[in-house]
């Protein structure tokens, strides 16, 4: 029987490694807060004109939970990593659902203004309600498909390259392009059903 | 195969297609097919979404999140204004650095967010920047331009290189002459403006520009556009969140549509006190808090502290009457020479005196505003404390304290402090140990504070919260206790703000909060929602769809026992008995503690069931005196209506008021109150009540019928005929029909003597219905009232059919049963009578009781009738008002007796 609590991450991660299933429960919350923390930053007024990569966000908490350093997330097996990356994600998915509602609420005030921009091709594609829907559509994937909900979390929400993603899934790279398009089909027919792209 | 795995076998289809070339694709889903024409159709969608390049994956997440609006205004203002950088964000505005074109010069550019533009609207934002515009002087900053553009409300202000006070105050301490000059510049801004009949609202120090030594003023009556900011700046400069609040007068807080220019005074001295002392005024009753600050200097001049003061004063007519006057003293002020002593000898009992007066104005409106439901806005949500053991899952209880406000803000019911001023005020609290209730109090202002703690047993972790009212430290609410297994302590965040939404929303809600004790142990938001609807479809009396409603909202919540009651409650509106017994065992059983209104009005429900109509009205009585404008009360004086106690029914219903709390909405207060008044032969006043309540309820035909009978009563034939033929225009298929009028002004005619008039009214019933029979001859009710009608002018053998055939059709209702064995016992036949009339439910005792009597009646035995009658009283009889015309009739013969005429007679 341990006597002591692992708190700090590293302990936390090694925890997990060696099966503690309460190791999460523990994660989970100083992830959420990490990422809750850079999001903040990342969206506040310092730098409007920067457009954002999630792996910036996903890396700046992994940097600042310790992660990268020796011992950290680097040393643990690819399907550990893979564990701590799915519960980084559940806990991306929480800031950006939180953020989006928070900006769904002044839009609606706003009185449902549609701004299609030409330097921003997809804009109109891509608002916080279709976000929204999208995470709906992405939890009815992986009621079938789970690994196609894996790979459009781990490039889309994670920001992933494909290469990472096939290392984090342990399949071939050639099977995560071909999960992406077919993920991007799926999902694309639920988000704009009544007009389907041209 | 079934249309679920639809999408699931087509991707199956576009899998297998994609190891074809392009170019074949298409061919080879049609091929591949065969003829399933909707799975085709599907796979060719998801071929043609896998080409589309513009969707939501194409965009980062956080670029949907953060720039587009950015871009947008970017866009929308493209030609005339370069934007150069965000340089300020709050939640009124978005400040940018702009370069106008046509000017070359740079602007400040202010971008009102949406919520704000929603909240004003662009007419008026066009008036008040139109207004602001006008002031030109020396220590405003001027307004340039404004405009609308593509949806975005902005104004322009010229470029300025300066500082706010505020980022001056944060870098260093002014010296006394500094502070001084600032407070005259705003002085003079404000009086000039204000002769303009121009109010600012939001003077602070975020809204005061130092430029070369000089300060100016900026937003002129812009802050009034919308609501107070509560400004996301507040995350890195804690100053500013929590600090808007400080310098805004009491009244702006409650009224803000109302104040006048002292709310600027008040403002102007809340800044003063701050640059006079360094530091913000401490929270609590500003005038007390600037005196204890001031108190411990000596170094200030007395009189502009004595000003001060003045300005603080929480009643607006306390404080001095206009800025000249403000700027009378505060220059002659200046201008004295320091005197030695204590200021506070002859200022300070003034003073004394106005607080006294502030505080017994504020006492009298917390007076006034306890016949409302009493909740505190806004809501603040504190840090949860962690008393696991564990410091690595504190991040849990600032995780909830931001999801719970993020809930409230989507309610919307409620003002809520935004989660970076609770949050600081909280590790504030903690940090210092101060008392939390009373920090969030002084610095978010907050009326209602949720505070709780979670902790472990085992494998679990447990969550308890509560609703603190921050003026009197009371429980408001306490939330039932949450448990999730410890690997997912999410879901009790989840349950936690679905619980605390539940209880706001409760307590926002008149006719929820009204019931009493409910908002003590609130629902969970979802068991709200059904538990609303619930009780909108009780009080238009769908008492089966509202009754689906409540075992909702009790599955939803099996802590919800007020929504196991109210089913109950509604089950026995419908004779559903077992539904009714089985609805007020789980109230009983489950949840929490009743209260003792609650167990009383589930007593009352219980004794009912039992048809025990002794202690079902003592059950009754008793929640009636513990809220007697609940729905208990309404409840009381049915109860005491039903025994006969006329005159105590009539005074419990007046001494409650229809427009508030539960018997807002509820149209059958007033039938009640229409035949308290007709049973006490006040048919005026029963005529003035009819009418209202077909005023307020137009939809309630009774009320109709209510009128005929009150105008039958008083004999006034020319008011009823002229009412009924104005009637004829009404749809006709309904209970209280033009018909059902007609019969019961038939009744009352004829019961007050008006023999003639009540025959005609009796001949006109009989062909309106005979007409209306001879279109749809199965219409239940009008095969009742042609029934009683005919009773009514004793052709028994004609008004048998009817009656007989509805007891047949109907076994269930007493009425059509009795009435059957009514007409029996008419043409003798006892033995059929009995037959009809069969064994009593619970609940119809005293119905049963009555048919009894007029069967006793008609049979000559006065005695036994009589003996029955008054046993029936004493069970209640339901709807007892309406036994009039025909049970009268057979009734009367028991009027020749003193115990009869005192039973029937006082009507």
């Amino acid at each position: 029987m341990s006597q002591t609590q692992p708190s700090d991450v590293t302990e936390l991660l090694a925890a997990l490694r060696s099966g503690d299933p309460r190791a999460e429960s523990r994660l989970f919350p100083l992830v959420y807060a990490e990422l809750r923390r850079a999001a903040a930053r990342m969206l506040s007024a310092e730098r409007p004109e920067h457009t954002f990569n999630p792996s910036d966000l996903v890396h700046e908490a992994w940097i600042r939970l310790g992660l990268h350093d020796e011992g950290g997330a680097a040393a643990l097996p690819a399907t550990d990593r893979a564990h701590f990356l799915g519960l980084t994600i559940r806990a991306m998915r929480f800031v950006l659902i939180d953020h989006a509602r928070r900006r769904l609420t002044e839009k609606r005030g706003g009185g449902a203004r549609r701004v299609t921009l030409d330097n921003a091709g997809a804009a109109h594609a891509a608002s916080p309600d279709v976000l929204l829907e999208l995470f709906d559509a992405l939890e009815k994937l992986g009621t079938f498909e789970p690994r196609l909900r894996q790979v459009v979390e781990y490039r889309y929400l994670a920001g992933f390259t494909e290469e990472e993603t096939a290392e984090l899934l342990d399949v071939t790279t050639r099977t995560v392009q071909r999960d992406w398009v077919k993920a991007r089909a799926w999902l694309y027919r639920q988000l704009y059903a009544e007009a389907p792209a041209a | 195969m079934n249309d679920d795995s639809l999408p699931q076998r087509a991707l199956a289809v576009l899998d297998a297609a994609l190891d074809m070339p392009v170019t074949d694709r298409d061919r080879w889903i049609a091929e591949h097919c065969a003829g399933d024409i909707a799975l085709e159709d599907e796979a060719r969608l998801l071929l043609s979404a896998a080409g589309n390049t513009h969707g939501i994956l194409d965009v980062p997440p956080l670029a949907i999140l953060s720039s587009r609006e950015n871009l947008s205004i970017v866009a929308a203002l493209a030609g005339r204004y370069e934007i150069v950088r965000e340089i300020g964000r709050g939640g009124m505005a978005t400040v940018f650095l702009a370069h106008e074109v046509k000017h070359n010069r740079d602007v400040v550019l202010k971008v009102l967010s949406s919520q704000v533009a929603r909240l004003c609207g662009d007419e008026r934002f066009h008036r008040e920047v139109h207004i602001a515009a006008t002031l030109s002087h020396p220590h405003i900053v001027p307004l340039i331009d404004s405009g609308e553009a593509d949806g975005f409300l902005y104004y322009v202000m010229p470029w300025m290189d300066g500082r706010s006070l505020r980022e001056v105050l944060k870098a260093d301490r002014l010296p006394l002459s500094g502070a001084l000059q600032i407070l005259h510049d705003v002085a003079s801004a404000l009086q000039f403006a204000h002769s303009a009949r121009v109010i600012h609202r939001d003077v602070k120090p975020e809204n005061i520009l130092i430029a070369s030594g000089h300060a100016y003023l900026l937003d002129f009556g812009i802050a009034k556009l919308g609501v107070e900011p509560t400004d996301a700046a507040g995350i890195t400069a804690p100053g500013f969140a929590l600090g808007t609040r400080r310098y805004m007068a009491p009244e702006q807080v409650y009224a803000a549509d109302t104040v006048d220019a002292r709310a600027d005074i008040f403002a102007w001295g809340a800044l003063g006190a701050e640059l006079l002392t360094g530091a913000p005024l401490p929270g609590g009753e500003p005038q007390l808090a600037a005196r204890s600050v001031f108190d411990r200097r000596t170094d200030l001049p007395e009189h502009v502290v004595a000003l001060l003061l003045e300005c603080l004063a929480t009643a607006p007519s306390q404080r001095p009457d206009n800025m000249s006057s403000v700027i009378a003293q505060f220059t002659s002020a200046r201008a004295r020479p320091r005197r030695e002593g204590n200021w506070r000898s002859a200022s300070g009992i003034a003073a004394g005196v106005a607080v006294v007066v502030a505080v017994s104005i504020v006492s009298w409106a917390a007076a006034q505003a306890s016949t409302a439901p009493a909740f505190g806005d806004p809501v603040a949500v504190t840090v949860l404390r962690n008393e696991t053991g564990d410091p690595a899952l504190s991040v849990l209880g600032r995780f909830a304290g931001d999801w719970v406000t993020d809930g409230l803000q989507q309610l919307g019911v409620s003002k809520t402090v935004p989660w970076a001023g609770a949050l600081l005020a909280s590790e504030h609290a903690s940090s210092t140990g101060a008392p939390l209730v009373a920090t969030l109090r002084e610095e978010t202002l907050a009326g209602t504070v949720v505070t709780g703690s979670y902790y472990r047993v085992r494998d679990s972790l447990h969550l308890q919260a509560q609703l603190i009212d921050t003026r009197s430290g009371d429980l408001v609410s306490r939330l039932a206790p949450i448990v999730v297994p410890i690997s997912h302590p999410e879901a009790a965040v989840m349950q936690l703000r679905d619980r605390v939404m539940g209880a706001v929303a409760a307590a926002h809600n008149e006719h929820v909060a009204a019931i009493p004790g409910l908002t003590r142990n609130p629902p969970t938001f979802a068991a709200y929602e059904a538990f609303n609807r619930g009780m909108d479809l009780f009080l238009s009396q769908k008492y089966s769809v509202a009754l689906a409603e409540f075992r909702d909202a009790y599955a939803l919540d099996s802590t919800f026992s007020w929504a196991a009651t109210w089913g109950a409650r509604a089950a026995l509106n419908i004779d559903s008995l077992e539904a009714a017994g089985a609805l007020s065992r789980r109230a009983r059983d489950g949840g929490p503690e009743l209260g003792a209104y609650h167990d009383a009005s589930l007593r009352y429900i219980e004794a009912r069931l039992l048809g025990d109509g002794t202690s079902a009205r003592a059950a009754i009585q008793r929640a009636a005196t513990l809220a007697p404008n609940s729905r208990a009360g309404f409840d009381n004086a049915v109860a005491l209506l039903s025994a006969g106690s006329v005159r105590a029914a009539r005074e419990q219903l007046q001494r409650m008021n229809p427009n508030r709390g539960e018997m807002r909405g509820w149209s059958s207060y007033w039938t009640q109150r229409v035949h308290t008044s007709h049973l006490t032969g006040d048919h005026a006043m029963a005529l003035t009540d009819a009418r209202e309540m077909a005023r307020r309820y137009p939809e309630r035909r009774v009320a109709l019928v209510l009128q005929a009978r009150a105008l039958a009563a008083t004999g006034n034939t020319v008011a009823l005929d002229s009412a009924v033929t104005a009637w004829e225009v009404l749809p006709v298929n309904v209970y209280w029909s033009q018909g059902a009028a007609m019969v019961v002004a038939a009744e009352e005619l004829m019961r007050r003597g008006h023999n003639a008039a009540g025959r005609r009214y009796a001949a006109r019933a009989i062909t309106w219905l005979t007409a209306r029979l001879s279109e749809n001859p199965r219409d239940r009710s009008h095969r009742y009232w042609m029934g009683s009608v005919l009773y009514d002018v004793a052709r028994y053998e004609s008004a048998r059919p009817y009656f007989e055939s509805l007891a047949r059709e109907f076994p269930g209702e007493i009425d059509y049963r009795g009435l059957a064995a009514v007409v029996a016992a008419r043409r003798k036949d006892q033995r059929s009578a009995e037959r009809w009339l069969g064994p009593a439910a619970p609940t119809e005792i005293g119905k049963h009781l009555v048919f009894c009597a007029r069967i006793a009646a008609i049979n000559g035995r006065t005695e036994q009738s009589l003996t029955l009658l008054t046993s029936a009283m004493e069970h209640g009889i339901e709807n007892y008002p309406w036994l009039s015309g025909a049970a009268f009739r057979d009734l009367a013969v028991l009027e020749r007796q003193p115990r009869g005429l005192a039973l029937l007679g006082a009507h």
